[in-house]
């Protein structure tokens, strides 16, 4: 049968072929003049308009908020509002897909792709609406129950009402799904189901909400965990649940109403990391951090506070190897390490291992070294890849008592090679995991004095940040349809963010790990100008989005991690971001060449 | 003036009364954009093969209504047709019995008007089909997009310039989205499209 429009941009990319085959056949075409003002603020849309023509702008009173373009809809914000907040005018004559609300609710239920294109959009929009860049009050890592959150009060029909009557109930309870009580079963019906009773099945007007309802319905306690209820709605395509408390009913929960914190799982993963009586059973526990940062991007978490649960996670992991593995003397007088991305917090997915030891006092070389081997082996178990560069427990070299990590430290100051810079950098961002953290703080405060202090080498280590030239033609990597390959963002953009910031810290003695803590040390001191910095950490938290986005799909297709995201499947709101956190890089890129006055080198 | 004449002559010969409605006025406000696949490109042998129709409500085409039907030829499938549109004898073998696409045309329509692109021809053949069934062709005011097309385009080049009203140069000019498929609904759809953006 004939199709008319295919739907292949991003992301009905992502729709199943009998979906896509629902939407191709649900949407209407409009046509919009010039100045028309199809969606105003306060209405309740019957449909999610899909530009394949023209421009839209979306308006708060007199400021263009947003404008959208080809492929791209509006107004995704009844996802979690059913009133549009904004007015949505014509600026350049338009056709648009009309998709029922009802369609597109359908479909960012049952498919998490489709949904979780709309949410992480519609995050980065409101972020930059309401001028909360990266800073991020609001995403409570607080446990939440099912009953922290506004379910709906319960709307009852009666079962015999037909489907006017509870067409005109819904209306009147405002809400998106009815009760229905019929000798002792629960049943629930929706809007979709209205629709779909009325224009597919025909079904007369007077059918009795009876006859429409679904009696298979899910309830969830009040007292539930908020993500077991989201797990239910995933695993059953739902979009409501009943909500019970003492056996009642006290509400339906939306899936727009779970959109939010769900840290809790991660706390309870955690706990069972923390009980795992073996190396295998906390390798299956940590099996499920991958599928716990899938679902929090999923519902909407951003990838700044993702990459704290998971670095804290993985943390938990190390931690717990280290119990079940390090032998008395070790676990007793020695720090473990995590370097690198997990050191600052900002490893979202598990990526290679890089840890290391601080030890008391001497331990037998054989001893260290037989517990090296196990502990490497037992995290690539777990999923964390063998390091190429060898920067693991199992290499003497980060693996050893502290007056030899001192001893490193002047070799450091004396011999600033490549090699030498470069371990430098891991070792100020380390973190301690497990053990007596009082070790890593002593070895750290010698790195400060003893490189911190000395302004040549802080000069030669700040050098690195051109390490990656950006490339000229970044731009022209943004405009759609232009690049195929990918635009690697650590090189371009997070790179130079973390090691510019490094430095500063380095020279400063700022003695945080993550990059955002240490940006914003760095502007209570003046060193960097207040409004640069919030660009910066802005910036910075939506690079790790991108290359978190990117990491997630190559996972989803079992390829290996790789630091490419392809711009080219970027929406139009992304790019600009990209764009912009981009040219924020290269304005901090000439703030830090001029602070150490790398020209003169 | 001779319009109404002619409907009124229509009217008598009109063969079965259960479709006298086709003779009131139009209350809809609406109209169907409507496009035929055939055997051939003589109206008076061809055989239609696909109809495809959109209603349009305003500045709205309700798309999701559609009508896509394929029809069962009398004849053999003319090897020119099948070249324009890859339908071949085996697709539209399944096909409905001509009466049955002409009633199931007919309420679709209903009084609106059509709207089509060379759509003399596709109303030829409809007509033609509908004959046996009514005793007169379709009643229903007949609106050309290509007409429409030469008039707003007339008006852009210098007189006497030559326009081209081929199907995708007007698609082209009035800068509406291209439609991968090229079946009856497809033009259709089109067709639709080009008469909201000249109207």
């Amino acid at each position: 049968m004939a199709d008319g429009f295919d739907f292949t941009a991003p992301p009905f990319d992502r729709l199943r072929p009998a979906e896509l085959a629902q939407v191709r056949r649900g949407a209407d075409i409009g046509f919009f003049r010039e100045g028309e003002t199809p969606l105003r603020a306060g209405d309740l849309p019957d449909h999610l308009f899909v530009v394949v023509k023209g421009q839209v702008e979306e308006r708060a009173g007199d400021e263009v908020v947003n404008l959208y373009g080809e492929d791209e809809a509006f107004d995704t914000g009844i996802l979690l509002h059913a009133a549009c907040r904004h007015d949505f005018r014509v600026r350049e004559e338009a056709i648009c897909h009309l998709l029922p609300v009802e369609d597109f609710l359908e479909l960012t239920a049952n498919n998490p792709a489709f949904a979780a294109f709309y949410l992480e959009d519609l995050q980065h929009k409101l972020a930059r609406l309401e001028g909360r860049r990266g800073a991020g009050g609001g995403v409570s890592l607080a446990a939440m129950r099912v009953a922290q959150v506004a379910a709906d009060p319960p709307a009852f029909v009666a079962p015999d009402a037909d489907m006017h009557a509870a067409a005109l109930r819904m209306e009147e309870a405002g809400q998106r799904a009815l009760l229905v009580e019929d000798g002792g079963r629960l049943g629930i019906l929706t809007g979709a189901d209205l629709a779909r009773a009325a224009t597919l099945r025909r079904l007369p007007l007077e059918t009795p909400a009876r006859d429409l309802a679904h009696w298979d319905v899910f309830g969830v306690d009040a007292e539930a965990f908020l993500y077991e209820a989201a797990a239910l709605m995933t695993r059953h395509g739902i979009r409501h649940l009943a909500v019970r408390r003492r056996g009642e009913i006290a509400g339906i929960l939306d899936a727009a109403a779970v959109i939010g914190s769900l840290a809790r799982h991660g706390d309870a993963l955690g706990g069972r990391i923390g009980a795992a009586g073996s190396v295998k059973a906390v390798a299956e526990a940590a099996d499920a951090t991958t599928g716990l940062v899938r679902d929090l991007v999923g519902q909407g978490m951003k990838a700044g506070y993702l990459g704290q649960v998971a670095s804290n996670l993985h943390a938990q992991v190390m931690a717990r190897l280290f119990d079940l593995l390090a032998p008395d003397r070790v676990r007793k007088g020695g720090c473990l390490l995590v370097m690198g991305s997990g050191g600052r917090g900002e490893q979202a997915l598990k990526t290679d291992q890089d840890n290391g030891l601080i030890l008391d006092g001497d331990v037998p070389k054989e001893e260290v070294a037989a517990f090296g081997a196990a502990f490497r082996d037992a995290m690539i178990e777990a999923g964390f890849p063998a390091c190429p560069g060898d920067i693991m427990v199992s290499n003497p070299f980060w693996a050893k008592p502290i007056d030899a990590w001192q001893d490193t430290l002047r070799d450091w100051a004396a011999n600033p090679s490549e090699q030498a810079l470069m371990e430098v950098a891991i070792l100020q961002d380390a973190a301690a995991v497990a053990g007596d953290a009082a070790l890593l703080d002593a070895v750290r405060a010698d790195l400060f004095r003893t490189l911190g202090g000395n302004a040549a080498f802080v000069r030669r280590f700040a050098a690195a940040i051109d390490m990656h030239e950006q490339p000229a033609s970044f731009l022209a990597h943004l405009l759609p349809g232009r690049d195929r390959r990918g635009l690697d963002v650590k090189k371009a953009g997070i790179f130079p963010i973390v090691h510019g910031v490094r430095a500063l810290a380095l020279e400063a003695g700022i003695d945080a790990a993550g990059t955002e803590a240490r940006l914003r040390r760095l502007a209570e001191k003046d060193t960097l100008d207040a409004k640069a910095t919030e660009d910066l950490v802005g910036a910075f938290g939506f690079l790790l989005s991108l290359r978190l986005d990117a990491g997630l799909e190559r996972l989803r297709l079992h390829e290996p991690l790789t630091p490419e995201v392809e711009t080219a499947r970027l929406s139009k709101l992304e790019r600009d971001l990209l764009k912009d956190s981009l040219l924020a890089v290269r304005r901090f890129r000439e703030v830090v060449r001029h602070h150490f006055r790398l020209e003169q080198l | 003036m001779l319009g109404g004449l002619k409907r009124a002559l229509a009217r008598r010969r009109l063969k079965d009364p259960a479709y006298a409605w086709l003779f009131e006025p139009d209350r809809t406000g609406e109209l169907v954009s409507i496009d035929c696949e055939t055997t051939g490109l003589d109206p008076k042998t061809a055989e239609i093969l696909s109809i495809g129709a959109v209603r349009i409500q305003g500045r709205r085409i309700l798309a999701s209504e559609r009508l896509d039907l394929r029809v069962r030829p009398r004849g053999a499938v003319d090897a020119v047709g099948t070249r324009i549109h890859r339908l071949r004898r085996l697709d539209v073998a399944d096909g409905l019995d001509p009466a049955d696409a002409v009633r199931r045309v007919l309420d679709f329509v209903g009084t609106r008007p059509l709207v089509g692109y060379y759509l003399e021809f596709d109303a030829a053949l409809l007509d033609r089909y509908a004959r046996p069934l009514l005793g007169i062709g379709l009643p229903n005011e007949r609106i050309e997009v290509s007409a429409l097309y030469y008039d707003w385009r007339a008006k852009q080049v210098p007189h006497g310039g030559n326009i081209d009203l081929r199907f995708e140069t007007i698609r082209r000019r009035l800068d509406l989205p291209p439609i991968v498929a090229h079946d009856a609904y497809a033009d259709a759809l089109m067709a639709a499209m080009m008469y909201l953006r000249l109207t």
